[in-house]
């Protein structure tokens, strides 16, 4: 059955968006090729989208065909976020060869030889922030079935793959960012013992505005409760549960596997938290990565939360 | 080599989501794909077809046309169903000249299952010298299902008990706004692209009483636009989160990390339940008061359940004192995951 909210499911929403971003970056590419052909031979071209900053990164390789006599050859197609040519051989960059414009970038030719390849690479930034969105369809899940170990699925998909096909070749998308949230607060509840969370809110109320009496009796309280288990230890044990949640120790309890790959992670928001200040996590935003091309126009990724590593080490907290 | 070299589509999904799946075949082969879905799910979208380039009859979808060969992207809705979970097979038939290749893909689609096991008629606190809280009676909340419930006790106009912020949270919660609203006025003027949105954020203040479909949809936008433009906007990301740590620096000697922690696990229930309010309080007093109440539900994905409604409850206390929504109510475990 088709969605009958939806007149048609071919998806065409956003495609002339992407087509009139992709007209414009092509059209600056076959600008920035004719100005090269006028003193140059070029040989190949490569275009990616750096998907998580937005940049069209446009690369040329070209091999001087004649004398060139010094000038300076100006490519006045927008502002230019940065421009790197290197001779093919060394690919140790020219850094005097380029002269920043307000609208642009120009090329000393004094400092190239005749014959030589280079290759130079040109970034532009995609403004409409809307490209991205519009060429690929994301798809992540959004909760797990299991409780031993989770496997959150990924998917990541073209919608217009035909827009990617350009003259020259096809254009790549590196590094499309997924966020998946691993819910860890089951995790934490089971392994934090009464005895220790009885003290915590001991401490707690000490904290509070309360009468002599009632501070004395507290104090007494928390006496007798320093006896026992975790005496003392209790900010040091915090501090260590804290630590678990810093991307570096939380790093070791995902893994990503199939097309996509680790990038980061991060305190997830928790929109369920009515609490305005941040507590702990309920999940942990796991950043991964996949590119996608003419030739492989969907990709799908298995993020698995090592739940067990997780647990084992919340053990050895409070051991 | 067969006709259909990749099939994807997920293994599991939450009840109400969207689910995304995938078909790559050998781009010299012209293809017939037929998709026979299950009761209960629909397509959403179909990615690299071409306009005319399909049919639908029922339950079973045909594509006869891609604009690029070798390549089919699909969105499916799946629904709530009355089973908290449910396995349903999907069926994917590629003909190609005298080649048929038929691939099933099954998908076990699952939701939480929140009851309510019991509710009592009368609750009688006892507070004891230690202003410790001994009730002899809970509401009884049991989450059969495999997915996570988000509980709100959403209270009715005429109860008698309101929900309220505790004493210390109610200051540190109205001091860590006066703190950050005064910082958004400058990032919004920094940010103006963003100022609607910070704006709504702002407001979410005021607090969600109710898991009905405008709150519930206001949430989604709202955090949605927001980790879009942190994502979009890094620099965005480190002023806004750099508001929200300095308001709350500033304002912790009024809140210990002891008892940020302590909420934590108050509004965390075994059995993958989550409770929506968990610091809020219902101030009891030694007359008997009329709680009218019923329970919200929605889960990861923000669908919304019907709510579980049920009798009014008398409650007193020997004592004056403030009853965490936590304390009012007890969450079992599944007997399989004990």
């Amino acid at each position: 059955m088709v969605d009958p909210l939806t007149s048609s499911i071919i998806a065409e929403g956003g495609k002339t968006i992407v087509g009139g971003v992709l007209k414009s970056i092509i059209k600056r590419s076959e600008n920035i090729d004719k100005n090269i052909e006028e003193d140059f031979k070029v040989l190949g071209r490569e275009m990616i989208i750096q998907c998580p900053e937005s940049i069209q990164q446009y690369s040329l390789t070209f091999e001087s065909k004649k004398h060139l006599f010094s000038k300076k050859k100006k490519f006045r197609y927008g502002n230019v976020r940065r421009v790197n040519l290197r001779p093919f051989r060394s690919l140790q960059s020219l850094s005097k060869v380029i002269d920043y414009t307000n609208d642009g970038f120009e090329i000393n030719t004094k400092y190239l030889n005749t014959g030589e390849i280079y290759l130079l690479e040109i970034e532009y930034k995609i403004e409409d922030k809307r490209f991205i969105e519009n060429l690929v369809n994301k798809n992540v899940a959004r909760d797990t079935p299991k409780t031993e170990s989770d496997e959150y699925w990924m998917v990541a998909q073209l919608k217009h793959l035909k827009t990617l096909k350009q003259d020259f070749g096809y254009i790549e998308l590196r590094d499309i960012d997924f966020g998946v949230d691993v819910s860890v607060h089951q995790d934490v509840k089971m392994k934090v013992p009464g005895i220790f969370r009885n003290k915590l809110e001991t401490i707690m109320k000490l904290t509070k505005k309360v009468g002599r009496s009632e501070k004395f009796r507290l104090y007494q309280q928390l006496l007798q409760q320093q006896q026992e288990e975790y005496g003392g230890k209790e900010f040091q044990i915090l501090k260590d549960l804290q630590d678990i949640f810093i991307p570096m120790t939380f790093r070791h309890y995902v893994d990503v596997q199939k097309d996509f790959h680790y990038n980061d992670c991060e305190r997830g928001r928790d929109f369920y938290d009515t609490l305005p200040f941040p507590t702990w996590p309920k999940s942990m935003k796991v950043i991964s990565r996949t590119d996608l091309n003419f030739d492989r126009p969907a990709a799908d990724g298995l993020l698995i939360y090592k739940r067990k590593n997780l647990i084992e080490d919340l053990e050895k907290i409070f051991s | 080599m067969t006709i259909g070299e990749i099939v994807f589509v997920p293994e599991n999904s939450l009840q109400g989501q969207e689910i995304s799946g995938h078909i790559l075949w050998d781009r010299e082969k012209k293809i017939i794909l037929g998709i026979e879905l299950p009761d209960g799910i629909r397509v959403k979208e179909l990615y690299n077809v071409e306009k005319k380039g399909y049919s639908v009859d029922g339950q079973i979808i045909t594509i006869n046309k891609f604009e690029v060969n070798g390549y089919l992207g699909f969105t499916l809705l799946t629904s709530i169903y009355k089973e908290s979970k449910i396995r349903n097979e999907i069926k994917f038939i590629l003909e190609s000249g005298t080649e048929k290749n038929v691939i099933k893909k099954t998908i076990e689609l699952f939701r939480p299952d929140i009851n309510l096991i019991k509710t009592p008629c009368q609750i009688n606190i006892k507070v004891d010298e230690n202003n410790k809280l001994s009730l002899d009676n809970r509401l009884l909340i049991e989450n059969l299902g495999e997915g996570t419930g988000v509980i709100n006790l959403e209270i009715d106009k005429k109860s008698e008990l309101d929900k309220i912020d505790p004493a210390g949270i109610q200051e540190f919660s109205r001091k860590f706004w006066e703190s950050a609203n005064k910082q958004f006025e400058s990032l919004k003027n920094q940010y103006q692209e963003y100022a609607e949105l910070i704006d709504n954020f702002s407001q979410l203040n005021s607090g969600i009483t109710q898991f009905d479909k405008h709150g519930m949809n206001k949430i989604k936008i709202i955090f949605k636009k927001l980790n879009r433009a942190c994502e979009e906007n890094n620099s965005f990301l480190e002023d806004f989160a750099g508001i929200i740590v300095s308001s709350y620096l500033k304002n912790i000697s009024i809140l210990t990390e002891v008892e940020s922690f302590i909420a934590y696990l108050q509004s965390i229930h075994l059995g993958k339940m989550m409770l929506f309010d968990p610091v809020k309080v219902l101030k009891i007093t030694t007359k008997t008061k009329i709680l009218k109440a019923k329970l919200g539900i929605t889960d990861l994905a923000y669908n919304k359940y019907d709510p579980i409604e049920f009798q009014e409850i008398q409650i007193t206390a020997n004592k004056e004192c403030e009853l965490p929504i936590h304390q009012l109510l007890s969450f079992i475990k599944k007997e399989k995951e004990t």
